[in-house]
């Protein structure tokens, strides 16, 4: 069959199984930047397809709860969710090996054998993607409801992944279009963060919704906006061939547009997107760190000299090496996708938590679903004090960075204080990522609970920045961006971090058992701020023998 | 007598049970420029890092200015330039950002640093680059911008490692007169590279090391007598790998 279409059969066997390989040993998509940079992989593509398994057990959950038709349709918006996630995360490294370019193409090996081995690869990694996701929910299909069911349940999984392939065909044209290069990398980056959230707001939320009857009783087809949504498609056809008795003609044509539409997208992704799609992927490896030289259709990013950075650093930082910390810290903080992959998460974290400890944690009441229910009592404590969580993931990320050993710099110039250099560090974190994100929090508090809460958020903040200034000075002990991420050197202090973290728990309960006497609450907002200051001048006067700072 | 710009005396350094410096002496003296050469492995960075203060556990005596390098750590950070063998530079900055982080850290002023690596940076052909991004530069653009900073603080010790790597052959020509024109300040340069015939040029004195001992030091001159006409052909001598040709053969004889 091969030789048909002009592919040499020895040679592709060759390329897939070092593609495959290299797969292997790449970290997956899902957890690029979470995972220890010098850990050598070997069985990668399995890990990556047992983390997707244990997804496809969360979300067959939906299969099994009750409403065939909710949880159907459910399931596979989950479904398109992660695949697409998936697909976009590992797109640039499956898709985009320019490296083809330079070990395979200038070989004796045809355009043809090229070209299917690409195609072949590609079929590969998105048939493990999908044979792992789906596999807890077709045996649970299967032990459930039968092989009908279970062929059914495959035909929606062949529908809703080829929907999803189109889907992502077009999000990378989009954004290809829209977009350079190194932009374009960030976008990934953004998917990815996207993802995490995803994650972590369906493993605390899901099983609660679940078992909540207004859940079990939702009419989705009431919502005429629902026809426009795949995985209802997907659950008709589902309904339609298992259950008879619920047919509706309105069923049969949602049906019949989840096996049509996937063909019809599967021609325009084959026809019309898939050739501009590989020409315009190969553009993204022009920014290859590498390179020898700069491609020349590269496109440079250009930054605005001077201007508010400036400014703003030379007013909170006096002392040279703490100026230097200060823009260090707020230029890295702002170009290291690794950074941003693993702190933008955390603005999302705290909604998502002070929703959980609300509304969804078992024994929170009923009541207070409503914005009635949240306005009652002291809410708003609970969420100023768990926008800490914010500063820890900061302050824990801060000193990795892949390219750590740049750091060189800052062991052979001449400063006996790197605390000075903490400290301009401290103050940029704080200054860029907590006291923005804190505002919104206050400006929504004192929105929801009135001004007389204003003492309550004053307070809160000087607890909080006693906290941070407690992990930088007992967590911290390296300089910005000096240490290779994911070094696991923290063994030693989970017990330093419990303990502060249980301070922070500690300061929010009595700040709520003080907060009806509002004279208190002033008065400690001073003794607050003092212990700050106290607290940021010990930290700046650190001195090399305080630092595990060694170089090399 | 005049009194060295840099002393080292039974300079001992080991990493575990391997020992990467055996008991080194030497003397440099101000305005010097230092070849210092060895096959990889042999302890040229172990001996920089110490110089430059990046490694601090050794045994020995090393003095920088006169003064114990161990107790005035600072101020011989301050004397010296260094330029790092590879590109390790925080590339999603721009030149100027780089050059104004690393100035801030040498205690220089704000003005000071602007105008130097403005000047400095139209001269290595990177005015047009000063404010763009390194992560989309080249190899010899971010070395550029390395040079600049190991030398915008104006110190008197300029330790040079590889320098000229990835550089294309004006920048080249460039920093070798820019090398020639820092000696004849009365500056010392301690420059180490595989590039021989750079070497040969550029440095008045030669340092050969080996397994961590120094083999060879003096003149080119002095250093070629009995083995051999070219700092190569020294090189190979002095390292024991003498007969390269026979390697060659026996490399081409494989495809037998």
């Amino acid at each position: 069959m091969f030789e048909r279409f002009d592919v040499d059969a020895d040679q592709l066997a060759i390329i897939l199984a070092v593609k495959l390989k290299m797969d292997d040993r790449r970290p997956p998509g899902l957890m690029s930047g979470r995972q220890q940079q010098k850990k050598t992989h070997n069985r990668a593509s399995l890990m990556a397809m047992v983390i997707l398994a244990v997804m496809g057990c969360f979300i067959a959950f939906f299969l099994v709860s009750g409403n065939a038709f909710i949880g159907h349709t459910l399931y596979f918006s989950m479904f398109m969710v992660l695949i697409s996630l998936t697909l976009i995360a590992d797109f640039t490294n499956v898709l985009i090996d320019v490296r083809d370019n330079y070990i395979i193409v200038p070989r004796p090996v045809k355009d043809s054998t090229v070209a299917v081995s690409r195609i072949l690869h590609i079929t590969i990694h998105v048939s493990k993607i999908v044979l792992a996701l789906c596999l807890p929910g077709l045996i649970a299909i299967t032990v459930m409801n039968g092989a009908i069911a279970a062929i059914a349940f495959l035909i929606e999984v062949l529908s809703a992944t080829t929907l999803t392939i189109f889907v992502v065909n077009m999000v990378y044209l989009l954004l290809l279009k829209f977009s350079s290069p190194q932009r374009f990398k960030d976008f990934i980056s953004y998917f990815q963060i996207i993802f995490s959230i995803l994650i972590f707001a369906a493993y605390q939320m899901l099983p609660r919704l679940i078992s909540n009857p207004d859940y079990q009783n939702l009419d989705i087809l009431s919502y005429k906006i629902s026809y426009l949504v795949p995985p209802v498609w997907f659950a008709s056809f589902y309904q339609i061939l298992l259950f008879p008795d619920t047919f509706t003609l309105e069923k049969l044509a949602l049906a019949a547009l989840g096996v049509i539409m996937p063909f019809f997208t599967l021609y325009v992704v084959v026809k019309f997107l898939a050739p501009g799609f590989n020409r315009k992927l190969s553009s993204i490896s022009v920014s290859g760190q590498d390179a020898a030289e700069p491609e020349p259709g590269a496109t440079h990013t250009r930054v605005a000299h001077s201007g508010f950075v400036q400014k703003l650093s030379s007013v909170m930082a006096k002392d040279k090496a703490e100026l230097a910390g200060f823009r260090l810290t707020w230029w890295l903080t702002s170009r290291y996708r690794d950074f941003k992959m693993k702190v933008y998460p955390s603005f999302a974290y705290v909604p998502v938590y002070f929703a959980y400890l609300l509304f969804l944690r078992p024994g929170a009441g009923r009541s207070k679903l409503t914005y009635e229910g949240l306005r009652s009592g002291n809410n708003y404590i609970l969420l100023t004090y768990i926008t800490s969580f914010v500063i820890l993931t900061v302050l824990q990320q801060v000193s990795q960075a892949e390219k750590f050993r740049a750091a060189w710099v800052m062991f052979s110039t001449p400063h006996n204080k790197p605390g000075k250099i903490l400290a301009g560090m401290f103050k940029a974190l704080i200054i860029k990522y907590f006291v923005p994100y804190y505002l919104v929090i206050a400006v929504f508090s004192l929105f929801t609970w009135g001004p007389m809460v204003l003492n309550d958020l004053l307070f809160a903040f000087f607890n909080i920045m006693v906290f941070a200034l407690l992990t930088a000075l007992f967590t911290v002990k390296h300089l910005p961006f000096s240490q290779p991420v994911n070094t696991n050197k923290q063994g030693g202090r989970v017990i330093v971090n419990l303990a502060i973290m249980s301070f922070i728990g500690l300061l929010g309960f009595v700040h709520w058992g003080l907060s009806r006497w509002e004279w208190a609450i002033s008065g400690l907002t001073l003794v607050s701020a003092g212990i700050c200051w106290a607290i940021y001048h010990y930290f700046r006067q650190r001195n090399w023998q305080a630092m595990e700072a060694d170089y090399d | 007598m005049e009194t060295p710009i840099i002393s080292i005396q039974n300079l001992n350094k080991s990493y575990g049970s391997k020992q990467v410096l055996k008991n080194i002496n030497l003397e440099i003296f101000p305005g010097q420029v230092i070849g210092y050469i060895g096959p990889n492995g042999a302890g040229k960075s172990t001996t920089v890092k110490i110089l430059i203060g990046l490694i601090a556990d050794f045994e020995g005596e090393v003095s920088i200015m006169g003064k114990p390098l161990q107790e005035n750590v600072l101020e011989a950070k301050r004397a010296i330039g260094y330029v790092p063998e590879n590109a390790e530079i925080y590339d999603v900055l721009t030149p100027m950002e780089y050059l104004d982080f690393v100035g801030k850290l040498q205690g220089m002023e704000e003005e000071q640093i602007e105008a130097r690596a403005e000047k400095m940076l139209a001269q290595f052909g990177l005015a047009e680059s000063m404010n763009v991004r390194m992560d989309t530069f080249s190899k010899g653009m971010r070395q550029k911008v390395l040079l600049i900073s190991g030398l915008i603080h104006n110190p008197q010790i300029i330790i040079l490692d590889e320098p000229l790597s990835g550089l294309d052959a004006n920048a080249v020509i460039l920093v070798k007169e820019i090398i020639a024109l820092l000696a004849k300040e009365g500056k010392t340069i301690f420059y180490c590279s595989h590039m021989m015939d750079v070497v040969e040029k550029v440095s008045d004195r030669i340092i050969l090391i080996n397994n961590g001992e120094i083999i060879a030091n003096g003149s080119f001159e002095e250093i070629k007598q009995n083995n051999g006409d070219t700092l190569e052909s020294v090189f190979s001598k002095l390292t024991g790998k003498g007969n390269i040709g026979d390697a060659a053969g026996a490399f081409i004889n494989a495809f037998d």
